[in-house]
Order: structure tokens, then sequence, then C-alpha cells
């Protein structure tokens, strides 16, 4: 539980000091790309805290290059 | 321009020894034994002589357009959408290499000396000072590089100065025992950690004064830094023995333990970890400087900075979800990573040189040449 408070309570705090210089200077994209980001990592940070297991996307890389590598390391052994 | 920050040469060629040194100096020598037990220093030198043909193909890449890093390079070659799915490619691998970094780190100090610590700890406060480092921009992390690297450097000579009692040469016979096969396997998968990585390096170029002496120094700057690879790696051969250097995670680390002289200078198995930990802040702090700078890019934003924050979020959770454990982690870098950076750093960088060419020769048959 504590945690998670801590890891939005910090993400609101730094959201809110630098959202105020964004909007003052208008710059909307930045606006969004930063709370895209952000939001993105606070999700993922809550569910890293609630011990949920996220499968890793080096999966989908080991899937891709799984052909290649035995390809090159029956050639090499 | 997003960063008005300027480096010389010199303090570029510091900061290419010290990414060179990185990670590698303390998983290196482990993977290349594991591969070619005793050769393993033919293998390292054979993958710096390699990793020089990339450098001659990053420095082809700079000499095309000398004011612009990669993103812009891409986007001005290959237009808006092809070059920004590049650039994306880019960034993803350098996200990823990132927070390969950063757990790194935790790994090591989770399972060598802070055991009892959470590793989320350990990442925060880790990220906390490459956040600073990005923060003050491209031209603070290169001063900063330049204090700490005589100390670097004092530390490697003292190692290498100690360890010479322990040496045993027979450890190193027999030369050329296991095969070229054997060889070319290790020299393969060191080629991934660390030259490929240097590509990196094309978001930092533009911001060096002098583009002439750009090239040399890149050049001599890995030179620099595979060679002290090489020579640790010959150490820790013929101090630990080849299968103790393949069997352990850590083996320079355990080489600062093996150092005695008398009984007065014991175990400065610290000197190794100091070493480490000043070549992977910088390591760490250029990939995060470069991918933060890369999406501003991307984005056409007014500033990089605002990008930092949120980034450091991002690496730490995906430090902690992309490799679930260190076995999955190790087994990573041992088999995917290699195809995986000679796609990104070898196969894209090729292709868009020949874009680069075409465009050249098509404009120089527009205006009448």
């Amino acid at each position: 539980m504590w945690p998670i408070v801590g890891i939005l309570l910090i993400g609101l705090l730094v959201w809110i000091i630098e959202i105020k210089t964004l909007l003052k200077s208008k710059s909307y994209r930045e606006i969004i790309i930063y709370s895209f980001l952000l939001i993105s990592g606070l999700s993922f940070a809550v569910l890293l805290a609630l011990n949920i297991r996220i499968p890793t996307p080096l999966g989908f890389l080991n899937r891709i290059y799984s052909p290649i590598i035995s390809s090159i390391e029956r050639f090499l052994s | 321009m997003l960063e008005k920050g300027k480096i010389n040469t010199g303090e570029f060629e510091i900061i290419v020894i010290i990414f060179t040194l990185g990670s590698s100096i303390l998983v290196g020598p482990s993977l290349l034994a594991s591969y070619a037990k005793q050769d393993a220093w033919i293998a390292s030198l054979l993958s710096l002589m390699i990793g020089i043909c990339f450098i001659f193909l990053y420095n082809k890449l700079t000499s095309f357009y000398p004011e612009m890093t990669f993103i812009e390079m891409t986007r001005n070659i290959l237009g808006s959408w092809i070059g920004g799915l590049v650039s994306f490619l880019f960034i993803i691998y350098f996200f990823i290499l990132s927070a390969g970094l950063l757990r790194e780190i935790g790994d090591f100090l989770t399972t060598q000396i802070l055991v009892e610590t959470p590793i989320q700890t350990i990442l925060i406060s880790f990220i906390l000072i490459s956040m600073a480092g990005v923060k003050l921009g491209i031209e603070v992390i290169s001063r900063t590089a330049i204090i700490f690297f005589p100390w670097m450097i004092l530390m490697l000579a003292l190692l290498f100065l100690f360890l010479i009692p322990e040496v045993e040469i027979s450890n190193i016979r027999p030369i050329y025992g296991e095969g070229s096969k054997a060889i070319v396997r290790a020299t393969y998968s060191s080629l991934g950690l660390p030259y490929l990585e240097l590509f990196i390096f094309l978001m930092i170029t533009p911001y060096v004064t002098n583009k002439q002496g750009l090239k040399k120094a890149f050049y001599k700057g890995t030179i620099i830094g595979g060679v002290v690879l090489s020579i640790l790696i010959i150490f820790s051969i013929i101090v630990l023995g080849a299968d103790f250097t393949a069997r352990h995670a850590y083996p320079s680390y355990i080489l600062g333990k093996k150092i005695s002289l008398g009984t007065v200078i014991e175990r400065l198995e610290v000197i190794v970890a100091i070493i480490w930990f000043f070549s992977m802040y910088f390591k760490l702090t250029i990939c995060y400087y470069g991918i933060t700078l890369g999406l501003a890019q991307l984005f056409k934003l007014k500033s990089y900075k605002i990008l930092v924050f949120p980034l450091a979020f991002l690496l730490v959770t995906f430090s902690l979800i992309l490799y679930p454990d260190i076995v999955y982690f190790q087994d990573f870098l041992a088999h995917t990573w290699t195809p995986y950076s000679l796609t990104i750093c070898l196969l894209i960088p090729c292709m868009i040189l020949f874009a680069a060419k075409v465009k050249q020769i098509k404009t120089n048959k527009e205006s009448g040449w």
C-alpha cells in the first residue's frame, strides 16, 4: 500500500512542478509527450509494487531472433 | 539546437575510452573465457580489430552530416516517416541497453557488496546521480569524466602492479589450444559489448568542436579502451586460470581479492569496484543522455530536459521488468544481444550510408555534374 502511495505522490509532485513552467510557455506538444511518458512509467511502477508479473518484452525479441541465433550457433560450434 | 554545450576532441576521446571500458570490465572476461578458455585474450584483440571497422563506418556517417545527430541525419536522408521508424528502433535499442546497465549495477551490488539492501534502493540512488548529469548536459558530463579519468588510470595501474606477484604464466598455455572455432565464437559474442554500442556517440559527435580531430579521437579512444580490456582479460586468465574465470560472474572483482603484498596490503577488491562504478556511471549517463536527446529531436521538442524525469521512472521500472532474474539477463546477453546489436548498429548505419551516397549522387546530377 505505502509504496504505491509514495510512487504516486512523487509522480504527482514532479508533474505539478514541471507542468507549471510548460503551461506558461504554452508548449502543448511537450505537455502531451511528458504526461504520456510519466503516466506509463507510473503505471508500470504501480504494477511492480503490486507484485504483478508482467511478461518481459525481451521474450518477443528472443522469438524474432531465435532462427538466426540457432543457425549461427550451429555454424560456430 | 537543443544542446548548446561544446566539447573538444580530448574530452571526446576520454569519454570514448571510459565508455569502451564500461560494463565489459566486469562482465567481459567471464563471457569470453566461457567460449575460448585460455585463448580469450586472442578473441578480445580480434574483436577490437573488428570494432575498429565499425568505428570506420560511424566516422563515414558523421562525415556526411557533421552538424547533425543520428536522429536528424535519418530524418534528412530517409524522410520523416521511415526516418522516424529507424530513429525509434535506435532509441528502443539504447533504452534496453540503459535498463540493462542499471540492472547490472543492481545485480552486482546486491550479490557482492550490499547483500541485504533491496535492489530498488540501489537502482533509484544510481539513477538520481545519472539524472543530475543528463540535466546538466554533455559539457558537464565530459568535464566530470576528465576529473575522474586520472583516478581510474591510477587504480587500474595499481591493480595490475599489485597482481604481478600472483601471476602464473602456465595458466595461459596451451596458446591456441581451443582451435579457431572457439575463438571465433568468443569474438562473435564480444562484438556486441562494447564495440557496437559505440553507435550512441553519433548523438554526441555534432557537439565536438574540431571535426578533423574527431575521427582520430574516436579511433584512438576505442583502441586504448580495447587494449586495456584485453590486458585485464589476460590478467584474469593468468592469475585465476581459464576455468575459474569462465565460472565466476565477476572474475575481475575476484582479481582484487587475490592481491596480497606481504601482509600489509590485502584484498583490494574495492579498487575494481570503484573503477567499475566510474566507468558504469559514464556509460549509463551517455546512453541515457542519448535517448533523452534522441526522443526530444524525434518529437521536435524545444528542450530535452523535460524528458529526463519520466525516462528515469521508465528506466528503473523497465530494468526490473525486462530482466526477471539474473539468469535470464546473462542468457539474453550471451545469445540474443549480439544479433540484435548487429541489426541495429551495423545493418542500419550501412543502409543509411548507402542511402546517403545515392542521395549525394542524385543531387550532384541535378546540379549539372
